[in-house]
């Protein structure tokens, strides 16, 4: 069975960059349903990673196929359009647009996919009543505290029921309460079979709700294990990076 | 200031675009700027340097023989008032064949050229002997008769070819062919071979400098004291040096009208526009100037700085603008100097100081954003680290939503006026655009229509044919009438009314038919339908304090009649001092009169050439056949190719300031909102929803500068339209040459569109196609 994303032998190398690659060689399989961590340190690639595996940027080496279709053979226009329909996505600082509404904010997606304005609106106060904060919904997003901005910010990831969810460090701009909240319910929706990929350098956070964690280092998968079960702790870790299999 | 100038030459090369946009303002407005004071400064001149020069004549009179011998008019000259004259010359209108065509030349006997009025010989030479003729430049260039060919008297002489020997500029007349009776000079005794018999046919021609001449009236005083003592009827006709003096300038006048309305416009759309970009310059540098402030430049160093990264760039546009403005001006400025026959004057030195006054409009420009960069706190700007933000949700957003536009579209139009001052400035340099459009529009149309309707300059006709010499005026209607395609002809001739309390005589139409069918603007009142009743030119009304409905005592011919104003009609003729009347009305005066012309209308779908040909077969050498439109067409050619060339530079200019201004405005947005963008790229907003986004935002500004542009654009054309009427003697109706129409107005107004989407478009697609994954990686 296919993978939902898949990366063979992807390198990325960014002009004036001494030809340095962001990433080289580097080979990883997502399966639907897996929430998996991406680690390392500044300068490892995590970002790159997301980058091109949200056709956001092609890579130099190599292929990214998400949900079969190879990215690299869409046009702009039409890998926009898939990635309104595949992806959500959710950032560190929350990126949510300051003139619009929170409620604007989440339709965002539904209006760029075409989802018509009733039942698009339906869907995203369904889904920010389901995140405790449909009383925010006429705010803008300057009057919200970082916590609730994240929860508009998941909404709206959410809302055209991605195949992924991308989420680049959602708790690096929390206090920790209000980050431990974000990522509770990001586990309640994988629980509740989401994909999710998301990058992060806190390895509690990894550690605690990750069911993979795949370390890179200077552009390399260093290390690629998964969580037998949930519990998360480092002994129950499960290798499958490319030394093979090991316990 | 060495760290300062060299922090603002930085500054320079880093924001090549910024700097490239002033630049571009300051040359556009300097062109304009250099344009306006250059012929402000020559446009009178000439004419007054060619007029001493040849020891011109403050006025010029003709006097009928039958009313006043030579000595008589002689002795005119020793009146209290008279300082110097020339003449008495005698004087005839005669026919003449030149090589294009026929000509009616006032033939001056005149055996010394200098003197009062004396003439400067451009080409060839002065008279030598009989058989020899000199004509005017200004003739013999429209006609392309050269040096060394004959012109044919085809009058009561019959056939005496006269030798061309010199063109000569006489200060004393106006220029071919806004007058197109020119005078030319034969010896006396060539003029007694030539001149009709009798003393009807001739006259004396006088020119005199008054000891008072300053004014219009010391000249009507000086007049009429000449005048004096003389019989009625026995000065035919008289024009003063300040009327001749207006139609040289009349061209000059009406583009200086447009050039400095436009120029002070251009300057304000301009500096408009740069405190935009300084503006944008502060918002963009803000923590850049926090941190030269924390290292220890003073609030002043800041604004110091600042000023030089858009003087420098103002000041190089504006050495570009000032000689491309100054070689602009050539043409016009020549046009007018070659027709007095002098050399065309070197570079004003006070068009080369419009440069200055660009640059001194771009630093009042960017006055106000420096200022703010010396107020910033260094420490506040360093930890936030850009500008605030708008401060505001735009209210627009929501609206735009509501009316059912995209989100994109709405997103983008709304960031138009987050910034409200720069919105607003950008508003303007499209409104003035839009508006500079909409006038050369309707300006060109009204002069397209003016030269058109033959009813408001000649009166409605096909042809018109001129009767020569002594041609009878019953073989003319007889050959008018056989053509098959003739509908209606309706006969003239001018004349000149001595009116009781004005020294100089009036121009007067006698028309013979039913010249209400001609389609003259009747302004107030009626056409004339009895004897006894004129219609006059709004100036005559004016000069004479009489209304419609009044009655005054007019001469000609030494006959005296009591006349009544029954309308005033739209006519250039004499500026607005002229009459019509009815033939009846002439034949009180002088039953012997005939006709000089005809104006004949066609049926419709006639073949006018193949009609002008055959008529003037009949008689070659005595009838002056032609189509009447391109007659009026060819009268107005110099003034149509000057204010075409004007309003396309002025259009241009002002489109372009319009342009980079918007240009200048989405580039800011676009910088500012490029996070935004890349929030939304990244959610799935194609390239071309990012083009349409950020268009959008140059759009409703477009539409809001054009939907204020076009009524703008209309007022200032009534405007400058009641300028014209004031310079040419009658007021025009905006209804008479109808300019507009509602989709033209509506097409005008969505111009604004086209040029801030253009001008929006590279922007545009900078935003398109920049990487949102860098972007948002750099935050």
């Amino acid at each position: 069975m296919s993978s939902l994303i898949e990366l063979r032998g992807v390198s990325k190398v960014y002009e004036g960059n001494e030809g340095r690659a962001a990433l080289d060689d580097v080979s990883l399989a997502v399966e639907a349903g897996e929430l998996t961590a991406i680690m390392g340190p500044s300068g490892s690639g995590k970002s790159t990673l997301l980058n091109l595996v949200a056709g956001l940027d092609r890579p130099t080496k190599g292929q990214v196929t998400v949900d079969g279709v190879d990215v690299a053979t869409l046009s702009e226009a039409r890998l926009a359009r898939f990635r309104c329909e595949r992806f959500g996505f959710v950032f560190q600082f929350f990126n949510l647009l300051p003139n619009l509404t929170v409620l604007d904010n989440v339709l965002l997606p539904a209006e760029l996919l075409g989802t018509r304005g009733r039942e698009a609106a339906t869907k995203a106060r369904d889904l920010l009543a389901q995140l405790g904060i449909a009383d925010r919904e006429r705010e803008h997003p300057g009057r919200l505290s970082g916590g609730e901005r994240q929860r508009v910010a998941i909404a709206r990831a959410l809302i055209n029921r991605p195949a992924v969810i991308l989420a680049d460090e959602p708790t690096g701009a929390l206090d920790s309460r209000s980050g431990d909240r974000v990522m509770d319910l990001i586990e309640r929706l994988n629980q509740g079979g989401q994909t999710i990929v998301l990058v992060t350098h806190d390895a509690k956070v990894a550690g605690r709700y990750a069911g993979r964690i795949v370390s890179l280092r200077d552009g390399h998968i260093e290390d690629d294990a998964r969580l037998t079960s949930g519990s998360g702790a480092a002994s129950d870790l499960f290798r499958v990076g490319s030394s093979g299999a090991e316990r | 200031m060495r760290a300062v100038a060299r922090k603002a030459l930085a500054d320079i090369r880093r924001r090549r675009l910024q700097a490239l946009i002033v630049a571009s303002l300051a040359t556009l407005a300097t062109v304009v700027t250099a344009l306006a004071v250059t012929l402000l400064t020559t446009s009178s001149s000439p004419y007054r340097a060619a007029f001493e020069r040849q020891n011109g004549g403050h006025v010029v009179a003709v006097f009928d023989p039958r009313f006043a011998s030579a000595d008589q008019v002689a002795a005119t000259a020793r009146g209290p008032a008279v300082e110097a004259h020339g003449g008495p010359w005698p004087v005839a209108n005669l026919p003449f064949q030149a090589r294009a065509g026929k000509v009616q030349l006032q033939v001056v006997a005149r055996d010394d050229p200098g003197g009062v009025d004396a003439l400067r010989i451009a080409r060839g030479r002065w008279l030598r002997r009989d058989g020899e003729i000199v004509l005017t430049q200004s003739l013999a260039e429209a006609e392309r008769v050269a040096i060394g060919d004959d012109v044919v008297d085809v009058g009561a002489a019959q056939g005496v070819p006269l030798r061309v020997v010199g063109l000569a500029f006489d200060v004393d007349t106006g220029p071919y062919p806004n007058f197109m009776v020119q005078p030319a000079w034969v010896s006396a005794e060539q003029f007694r071979t030539l001149a009709p018999p009798g003393p009807g046919g001739t006259g004396y021609l006088m020119v005199y400098r008054l000891r008072s001449a300053g004014s219009a009236a010391a000249i009507r005083q000086g007049m009429a004291s000449i005048r004096s003592g003389l019989p009625d009827g026995a000065v035919t006709a008289s024009i003063s040096y300040l009327a001749i003096e207006q139609f040289f300038d009349l061209n000059g006048s009406l583009i200086l009208t447009f050039l400095v309305a436009f120029g002070v416009i251009a300057l304000a759309a301009a500096a408009a526009v740069v405190a935009n970009v300084a503006a944008g310059a502060v918002l963009a540098g803000y923590r850049e100037i926090g941190l030269t402030r924390a290292i220890g430049f003073s609030p002043a160093q800041s604004v110091l700085g600042l000023m030089l990264t858009i003087l420098a760039p103002a000041l190089a546009g504006a050495v570009v603008g000032t000689p491309l403005g100054l070689l602009l001006s050539v043409p016009l400025v020549q046009q007018s100097f070659h027709a007095l026959g002098l050399p065309a004057p070197g570079v004003s030195p006070l068009g080369a100081l419009a440069g200055l006054l660009v640059v001194l409009v771009v630093a009042l420009g960017a006055v106000l954003p420096a200022a703010r960069a010396g107020r910033l706190s260094p420490v506040r700007a360093i930890s936030v680290g850009s500008a605030p933000p708008s401060g505001r949700t735009s209210r627009l957003v929501p609206l735009l939503r509501r009316a059912g536009l995209p989100r994109w579209i709405s997103l983008g139009a709304g960031d138009a006026y987050a910034r409200p001052l720069r919105g607003a400035l950008t508003t303007v340099a499209v409104l003035v655009g839009v508006a500079t459009l909409t006038f050369a529009f309707g300006f060109a149309r009204s002069l397209d229509r003016y030269i058109g309707d033959t009813g408001l300059t000649v009166g409605r006709g096909d042809v018109v044919v001129q009767r020569l010499g002594d041609y009878p005026d019953a073989a003319v209607r007889r050959t008018l009438d056989d053509q098959p395609e003739t509908r209606l002809v309706v006969s003239y001739r001018s004349d000149n009314l001595d009116v009781s309390g004005l020294s100089d005589p009036v121009p007067v139409q006698s028309w013979r038919g039913p010249s209400d069918r001609l389609g003259f603007h009747v302004l107030q009142g009626r056409w004339f339908s009895r004897p006894g009743e004129v219609v006059a030119g709004p100036a005559f009304l004016k000069l004479t304090r009489l209304r419609v409905g009044d009655s005054f005592d007019a001469s000609l011919a030494g006959h005296r009649s009591r006349l009544l104003v029954v309308g005033s009609y739209f006519t250039t003729n004499g500026l607005g001092v002229t009459l019509a009347m009815d033939w009846s009305t002439l034949q009180g005066f002088d039953p012997t009169l005939e006709p000089e012309a005809y104006q004949v209308i066609l049926e419709r779908g006639s073949d006018v050439s193949s009609y002008v040909g055959r008529v003037a077969a009949s008689s070659p050498s005595q009838l002056e056949v032609a189509d009447l439109r391109q007659v009026v067409a060819q009268q107005l050619a110099p003034t149509r190719s000057s204010v075409d060339a004007i309003l396309v530079v002025l259009v241009a200019v002002l489109a372009l300031i319009a342009g980079l201004g918007v240009f200048n405005a989405v580039l800011l947005t676009t910088r500012e909102r490029v996070r935004d963008t890349a929030v939304l790229r990244t959610l799935g907003m194609g390239p071309g929803r990012t083009v349409a986004m950020v268009a959008a935002s140059g759009g409703l500004i477009g539409l809001l500068g054009g939907a204020l542009g076009a009524p703008a654009g209309v007022l200032a054309y009534l405007g400058v339209l009641g300028l014209v009427g004031n310079l040419l003697g009658s007021p025009f109706a905006g209804s008479s040459l109808d300019a507009y129409s509602a989709v033209s107005l509506a097409t005008l107004a969505a111009t604004g569109v086209l040029v801030a989407a253009m001008a929006a478009l590279l922007p545009a697609r900078w935003a398109a196609s920049s990487r949102a994954a860098e972007i948002l990686r750099a935050e």
